[in-house]
């Protein structure tokens, strides 16, 4: 096979790579505590000491961004994964088995992914109680549907292959055949699907967190960072730009590489 | 889906790099003196004085009518409209209206009223004592169902003559009278009328209002004061968004902003000035006091010891705020007890030693709700919950929706410690009444007899200053015993034009109109 080169892919993995270093330097070395505050230094702008600055206590922006992005992967990572591995179950159900089971799992999907994102995840910590953990879960249940289908038309294709039959004639068992012989067949879909979708969990965190209703204080979440510099966007724009700027560039990173590894496995180019 | 989430990036970027870029710009506009100098000769261009004003309020009235009217951002307008028998001046005493003077009966049970000789209604009619007679009795509830007072509800009101109207009382209650500065209207219009198109007879009167927009309101020739109000037209806009206030303020479109932020004094060019003072709100952290480890006075005492009021008055306020030490803003001077403010201040040892002896060495868990939709005291619980770090006890902050708040804090009592602004009121009484073991919103659980004692004895006094007495032996109890931690009245701030003079300040929140003028 021959290597084919993806511009999207290069790009999206190394500001992927970059977040994903900045994520875990902040587990062992950060400039700054993330909550002392320091009133003398008061939303200071960008200096030596301070890369980007510091907050309206003080606080060193920089230093809450790195501990942000904890928050940003650790939510994506989770609520992708509640997603995943619940969407590729009823996925595979539906795709496998067909028929009325088939109907009846995939319009409970049409029906949640017809339900606006963002009005889910209010209503969800709304009844449940805000906090990250919630925010997690909400988000993961919006991202069941786009997995779900993923794996549903991955397996319509597959599972009438030769190989299949055969394995289903010397009596292997269904469960054996829908995640062994199966499953592998669709992973590169569902890992651009995972790609992007951090994308979108990312983002939605931080609109959930701009809301206050997903990361409490004093924890620093980007989103979070981003509704408080809003009253100081004239005063001290760079605090807004911040963490403005790390949710563009953590969205943007994911996509690229969602569409980049698209690129590398598409057979067709 | 892949090109629209890139492009929603890539205008994400440049909407910030643009945002980034524009303030920026405008910080340095500040500094040099020759584009403010431009600015002011366009300004002086045209020479005449302005005759009406644009003032920036935050929300809609909820109704029109001054009797089903409750909140607050509604009488902050409508107090230019209405008037009671009596209103409040800025200091928070209470002057005769549409009456012209009163008396109170020996025992405290009878006040007799006399109307003010010719007064008028905006419609021109003059006020008789049966539009008087009948504006009380529809407050009490004897003309609508749904307008019901409970302050009124033993309360009998008799005309004695075309001049004299006399309220009866059960028993002694010597804050009553803060009841008659609720309107006084006519008594011969349709009831719908009232909500849609008011009349008082305040400084200025009703033109009208669109919703979300503005409310409108113009000059009352006929008012009773001469040569008041000096302003003819006023029109309050409605802005949701405090930025855009702002930045109209700053466009000159809004010619007085009241409510500035104190993140924003800095941004207020020669054109503008503001002016500061308190506002009679008890900002504090209330500890239910019947939940463990809070119903321990020594845990109450070493959190507040452990606590910087003024730093988080520097942190949060940008230092524009009051320490308090009581249930109670110096804005109220004559009920106000001195000296309790510095009761607590930081010690962090002490603090240590009354956790000690009353079991938590090791510190403990705790969690402050706080109403998310204001700033102010999220600010201020993050604040704390970084101080109680030093006596190692770990405080979680839950931001919940207001309505959240209201359901199971303020009313349902299910919390530990919250962080919330109480309101200024004219009366002692109401203010203090909260910590009353049988009040339905002692929200700080907080019971005590000697301190209900107290409030009991002082709503039936009649002697102003022994009344005045037993309120500051109240805020006395309530140091010793901290049911709540006291932080501050934040300072009212309200930006002006810079040749709009006379404005005052209330310890309600109301917005006083009838003495600005333009120099």
């Amino acid at each position: 096979m021959q290597k084919k080169k993806s511009l999207n892919f290069y790009i999206g993995a190394f500001i992927v790579g970059a977040l994903f270093l900045l994520m875990v330097t902040s587990y062992f070395y950060m400039p700054y505590s993330v909550t002392e505050m320091n009133l003398a230094e008061k939303l200071q702008p960008p200096s030596v000491q301070h890369l980007m600055g510091t907050d309206h206590f003080g606080r060193d922006i920089f230093s809450r961004l790195m501990q942000g992005s904890q928050t940003a992967f650790y939510v994506g990572l989770i609520s992708v994964g509640i997603g995943l591995c619940i969407g590729v179950i009823i996925g595979s159900i539906a795709g496998y088995v067909g028929g009325r089971v088939d109907d009846v799992l995939m319009r409970f999907m049409d029906a949640l992914m017809a339900f606006p994102g963002i009005l889910f995840a209010l209503l969800f910590v709304a009844v449940f109680g805000v906090g990250i953990f919630n925010t997690m879960v909400a988000l993961g249940i919006l991202a069941i549907p786009n997995f779900a289908r993923i794996t549903r038309s991955g397996f319509l294709q597959v599972k009438n292959f030769t190989y299949v039959d055969m394995a289903r004639t010397i009596g292997v068992p269904s469960i054996r055949i829908m995640f062994v012989h199966i499953l592998p067949n669709i992973m590169s879909a569902l890992v651009v699907a995972s790609s992007i979708g951090l994308a979108s969990a990312i983002l939605s965190e931080a609109g959930l967190s701009y809301l206050g209703l997903g990361v409490q204080p004093p924890n620093p979440s980007w989103g979070r960072m981003l509704s408080e510099s809003q009253k100081y966007l004239i005063k001290a724009p760079y605090y807004a730009l911040a963490p403005g700027v790390m949710i563009t560039l953590a969205v943007l990173g994911f996509n690229l590489l969602g569409d980049g590894i698209r690129d590398l496995r598409d057979p067709r180019k | 889906m892949k090109r629209s989430l890139i492009a929603l990036g890539l205008t994400l970027v440049t909407m910030l790099v643009f945002t980034g870029c524009g303030p920026s710009e405008a910080n340095k506009v500040q500094p040099p003196e020759t584009k403010l100098a431009e600015e002011k000769v366009q300004e002086e261009a045209p020479v005449q004085v302005q005759d009406h004003i644009v003032v920036a309020v935050p929300q809609d009235p909820d109704y029109l009518d001054p009797h089903l009217a409750a909140a607050s951002g509604t009488d902050e307008m409508m107090f230019n409209v209405f008037e009671g028998l009596v209103k409040s001046d800025s200091e928070g005493k209470l002057i005769p209206a549409v009456s012209s003077e009163y008396k109170v009966s020996e025992e405290g049970l009878k006040y007799t009223f006399t109307l003010r000789e010719g007064i008028k209604f905006h419609n021109g009619k003059e006020v008789t004592i049966e539009d008087v007679a009948y504006s009380y009795k529809r407050i009490k509830g004897d003309v609508r169902e749904d307008i019901v007072s409970a302050a009124f509800e033993n309360v009998e009101i008799d005309v004695i003559d075309d001049k004299t109207i006399e309220f009866t009382l059960k028993e002694v209650n010597s804050g009553f009278i803060i009841n008659l500065t609720k309107a006084v209207i006519p008594s011969d219009m349709g009831e719908e009328e009232h909500n849609k198109h008011p009349i008082g007879t305040g400084p200025y009167k009703f033109v009208e209002y669109i919703p979300s927009q503005k409310v409108v309101l113009e000059k009352f020739d006929a008012y009773w004061i001469e040569g008041v109000p000096k302003i003819k037209n006023v029109e309050f806009r409605i802005f949701a968004d405090n930025s855009t206030a702002l930045m109209s303020l700053l466009a000159g479109e809004v010619d007085m902003y009241p409510r500035l932020g104190t993140e924003n004094i800095e941004m207020l060019t020669d054109d503008f000035y503001y002016i500061q003072g308190k506002q009679n709100m008890v900002q504090l952290m209330s500890m239910n006091n019947k939940v463990k480890p809070l119903n321990d006075v020594n845990v109450r005492k070493a959190i507040n010891y452990a606590i910087d009021v003024d730093m988080i008055i520097k942190a949060v306020a940008d230092g524009k705020g009051t320490k308090l030490g009581s249930n109670m803003s110096p804005a109220m001077a004559y009920y106000y007890q001195e000296g309790l403010e510095n009761t607590y201040n930081i010690d962090i040892e002490k603090a240590k030693a009354l956790l000690k002896a009353a079991g938590y060495e090791n510190g403990f868990d705790i969690t402050i709700k706080v109403p998310s939709n204001y700033e102010f005291h999220v600010n201020t619980a993050e604040v704390i919950a970084e101080q109680l770090k030093a006596v190692n006890i770990n405080v979680t902050i839950e931001a919940i929706e207001w309505s959240v708040w209201l359901e199971e804090v303020y009313a349902g009592r299910d919390y530990e410690m919250t962080i919330i602004g109480l309101t200024g009121k004219l009366d002692p009484h109401n203010i203090l009444v909260r910590y009353e073991s049988q009040y339905d919103r002692n929200f700080m659980n907080y019971s005590n007899e000697a301190y209900d004692k107290l409030i009991a004895e002082a709503l039936t006094e009649t002697d102003e200053d022994k009344r005045a007495f037993l309120y500051k032996e109240a805020q006395k109890i309530l140091t010793e015993e901290v049911p709540a931690v006291y932080i501050m009245d934040p300072d009212f701030i309200v930006a002006l034009k810079h040749n709009l003079k006379g404005y005052k300040l209330y310890p309600i929140y109301v917005q006083d109109l009838s003495n600005l003028y333009f120099e």
